[in-house]
């Protein structure tokens, strides 16, 4: 689904519209985006007017239902009210948008003044892992006062499209600024075209989409890269039985999906030993986690998951590691201390890490860290956080929250509005 | 090699002792030169003496397509193979296949066998179109040394390609195509098509697009391997294809032949008239659950294919990641007795994206920097 001036098109109409866009982009740029309390107002009415049913039915569709389902759109609800919109803006702008601050600077006898602007035109070419996330990319792009045009993923199941020309309904003066194209990435020729009118690209994916973009983006146009994260969590010492809880309903929960999804455990440890028993114990927990709160994820998913669960019982012969067979899940203890990612939906694996190699171990892997969550005692979690933070991680928490989100949250190790803003000064007298 | 040179090639039960025999013994052969599918057996809990008739084939552990992406598993040195293929590898992992020379001398059998059952051994010249590339030294794949081997079913009056080598790199060769076929047709030659369904289709789409249509002799035959699932479960569905194909080339549904083969387990399938992949005496299909047990028939599973064809590598039992269901022979109505299979899909998480996924690439990176 294609959206243009808050009408939806079909795929034909398009060409003439690519013509025409970097003249729809002037007359928008020319007109200036309306303020950011115009969009907060329609996203709050949006979200309040939600049809809670037909979202619900949607979530089902790729496999959250139930009390999850709710959660989330509780969750969307508060992320895209006017409380939460104005509170991220504060605080990931600073003073808000436009405000200008005037101030002498050292050694200089005259003023300046500085401002928050947007960059203009961003380009955000969004990932299909997270249904309506593109819409939100889009939404970021709006509150900081640019026009905005999607690329959507090739998986969007139409959400994004449903809820923007819904927000354009409730507030016609965004109309100018939303442009959702839906072409694949294989049409260079038009992705060229939507580049070339952009000051920003935004992109969300892979190694092999982000690698693809930086060889179509010419240096003028800025790169905003939202690259794929891997999380994981850390034991060190007594672990509670609470804690443990914690981390299985979380793996379970996300299904090891997210960016922020555990997808293995490091022990503070040298010893074999400690991480058999460790499995061992934790294994009857992520089993009662698996049963408590069954997630579908199809049978597709299933008989992959089986397949390398049994691939890996071979492997363990070559790599001397073991697999701890659960129902529905399963915990390879490896020798190594590599980190990998987890053949997911409750499969994962638990590794050996004395504190003192996690620097050397994780360094390889900058950029690429995103959560570790801890199972340690209180006293430890200062130090373990340190060195994490060194190695490369971007947040670190107890376990059971690697997935959780909260207003004003950094993402990736920055606040992301403020990549979508530039700062401008100018003489003050 | 009783069970590759025969003329019943769909006598499972007249051939169940025989094969298990096979089997076993195939296995006791590999185990003795081959010590990683030994250990591999022995970590199971596997011993060849279990395999005493054929409800005991499940017991045997079979070998993931998956696992052998990553470790290739020979029971001869390298230099005694023949034969070389690769699978076309997505997301480049990609599997390496060789065969000796008693597994090509069986596989000639099985090859002869079958094509003569499915009366596809013909004398006749023929106009050949293969949708697909052009053989060429660099090029390794599984497909192209199939589609090539097909062409020696009937004597070659021509065979065209639709990507041509062109020294370094492949062309599309659609024009050829087209006047090939204008060719085939004026001197009245049988024509054979040979490739993937999703070419195929894009040919007829090609045809249909500049209005053209064929008479073409009613000998010829279209023969398709591989690629239907992604390919047809969003655009077309077979009744479809075979009613275009109709149309556009004078040749319906009865005209068509399908195959289906892993690389890993490099026995043919063929289809029947009823368009049904039957098991042939040289080859034993068990669908699993996702405990890795046999099911019943009609119950969907993963596909484990079985065949003691290989000299070369162990390769007796494989575990593909197709998800399929077997049928007994006489819910098909073509007259076969052995079971039919058919493929419902692939295991996979195509429909689920994930962050953690994208980052196995760039670990993979790093890992190989350090």
């Amino acid at each position: 689904m294609n959206l243009v001036g808050g009408k939806i098109l079909a795929a034909e109409q398009c060409g003439e519209i690519l013509e025409g866009l970097s003249a729809g982009i002037l007359s928008a740029l020319f007109k200036g985006a309306p303020d950011s309390e115009t969009v907060i107002r329609a996203c709050d009415t949006l979200v309040r007017d939600l049809d809670t049913a037909a979202c619900a039915e949607l979530l089902a569709g790729i496999g959250i239902d139930g009390a999850l389902a709710k959660s989330y759109i509780s969750e969307l609800r508060r992320m895209f009210s006017a409380e939460s919109l104005r509170f991220r803006l504060r605080t990931e702008l600073g003073e808000s948008l436009g405000a200008v601050t005037v101030r002498t600077p050292l050694f200089r006898d005259f003023a300046v003044e500085e401002s928050t602007r947007p960059l203009g035109v961003i380009l955000h070419i969004a990932a299909g892992n997270a249904d309506g996330l593109p819409a939100f990319s889009v939404l970021e792009g709006l509150l900081t006062g640019n026009v905005n045009i999607l690329k959507l993923p090739a998986a969007d199941g139409g959400l994004s499209v449903r809820l923007l020309a819904e927000l354009v309904r409730i507030e016609p003066a965004l109309a100018d600024f939303i442009y959702v194209f839906d072409y694949s990435s294989r049409d260079v020729e038009q992705l060229r075209k939507l580049i070339a009118v952009a000051d920003a690209v935004s992109v969300w994916g892979g190694d092999a989409a982000v690698t693809a973009l930086r060889g179509l983006v010419p240096p003028n146009v800025k790169l905003i890269e939202w690259g794929h994260k891997i999380s994981f969590a850390y034991a060190s010492g007594e672990i509670t039985e609470e804690a443990l809880c914690g981390l299985a309903e979380h793996i379970v929960g996300t299904g090891q999906l997210l960016c922020s999804s555990c997808q293995g455990v490091w022990l503070d440890t040298a010893d074999t030993e400690e991480i058999n028993a460790f499995c061992e114990r934790f294994l009857p927990i992520l089993e009662a986690a698996q049963a408590k709160s069954p997630r579908d994820f199809g049978e597709s998913v299933r008989y992959r998951t089986a397949l390398e669960v049994y691939n890996a019982e071979l492997e363990a012969f070559y790599t001397d590691s073991r697999v701890f067979k659960g129902k529905q899940c399963s915990l390879i203890a490896r020798k190594d201390s590599v980190p990998e990612v987890a053949i997911g939906f409750g499969n994962l694996w638990v590794k050996r890490l004395p504190r003192a190699e996690i620097l050397s171990v994780l360094r390889p892997c900058k950029n690429m860290l995103q959560t570790v969550g801890l199972l340690c005692g209180d006293s430890k979690r200062a130090a373990l956080a340190d060195s994490f933070f060194r190695a490369g991680a971007v947040r670190v928490c107890k376990a059971s929250r690697m997935s959780e989100v909260y207003c004003g949250q950094p993402h990736d190790g920055e606040f992301s509005l403020r990549r979508f803003v530039k700062i401008v000064h100018s003489d003050a007298d | 090699m009783g069970l590759y040179y025969r003329r019943k090639i769909y006598d499972t039960d007249g051939t169940d002792a025989a094969f298990v025999r096979a089997v076993s013994k195939n296995v006791i052969y590999h185990q003795k030169r081959c010590p990683e599918y030994a250990a591999l057996l022995g970590r199971q809990g596997f011993c060849a003496s279990e395999l005493k008739n054929i409800d005991d084939l499940y017991k045997l552990p079979p070998i993931p397509t998956l696992f052998l992406k990553n470790r290739t598993l020979y029971s001869v040195p390298e230099k005694r193979l023949l034969l070389r293929s690769a699978t076309s590898g997505t997301g480049g992992k990609a599997s390496h296949v060789g065969l000796d020379l008693p597994t090509v001398l069986r596989g000639a059998g099985m090859v002869l066998g079958g094509f003569m059952a499915h009366r596809l051994i013909s004398l006749r010249r023929t106009g050949y179109i293969v949708l697909g590339y052009e053989p060429a030294p660099r090029n390794n794949m599984g497909a192209v040394k199939s589609a090539y081997a097909a062409t020696l079913a009937a004597p070659a009056y021509r065979r065209v390609y639709a990507l041509r080598d062109a020294g370094t790199s492949y062309e599309l060769n659609m024009a050829g195509l087209k006047s090939a076929l204008i060719r085939y047709a004026k001197v009245g030659v049988p024509v054979r098509f040979i490739g993937f369904p999703a070419y195929f289709l894009f040919l007829l789409k090609e045809l249909e697009a500049d209005g053209l249509r064929f008479r073409l002799h009613p000998k010829s035959r279209i023969l398709l391997g591989g690629g239907w699932k992604q390919f047809f479960s969003e655009q077309v569905d077979k009744q479809s294809l075979y009613a275009l194909s109709e149309k556009l080339i004078g040749l319906g549904g009865g005209r068509f032949k399908e195959f289906f083969g892993v690389v890993e387990h490099p026995v043919i399938y063929l289809d029947c008239p009823n368009h049904h992949f039957h098991v042939p005496a040289y080859a034993r299909i068990i669908i699993r659950d996702t405990d890795m047990r046999p099911v019943a028939l009609g119950v969907p599973g993963i596909l484990n294919l079985i065949t003691p064809i290989m000299t070369a590598m162990p390769h007796v039992s494989i575990l593909t990641d197709d998800l399929a269901v077997l049928r007994p022979g006489s819910e098909c109505g073509c007259g076969i007795k052995s079971p039919y299979f058919e493929i419902l899909g692939r295991a996979g998480v195509a429909d689920i994206k994930t962050c953690a996924a994208g980052a196995a690439e760039l670990l993979s990176v790093t890992e190989a920097k350090k």
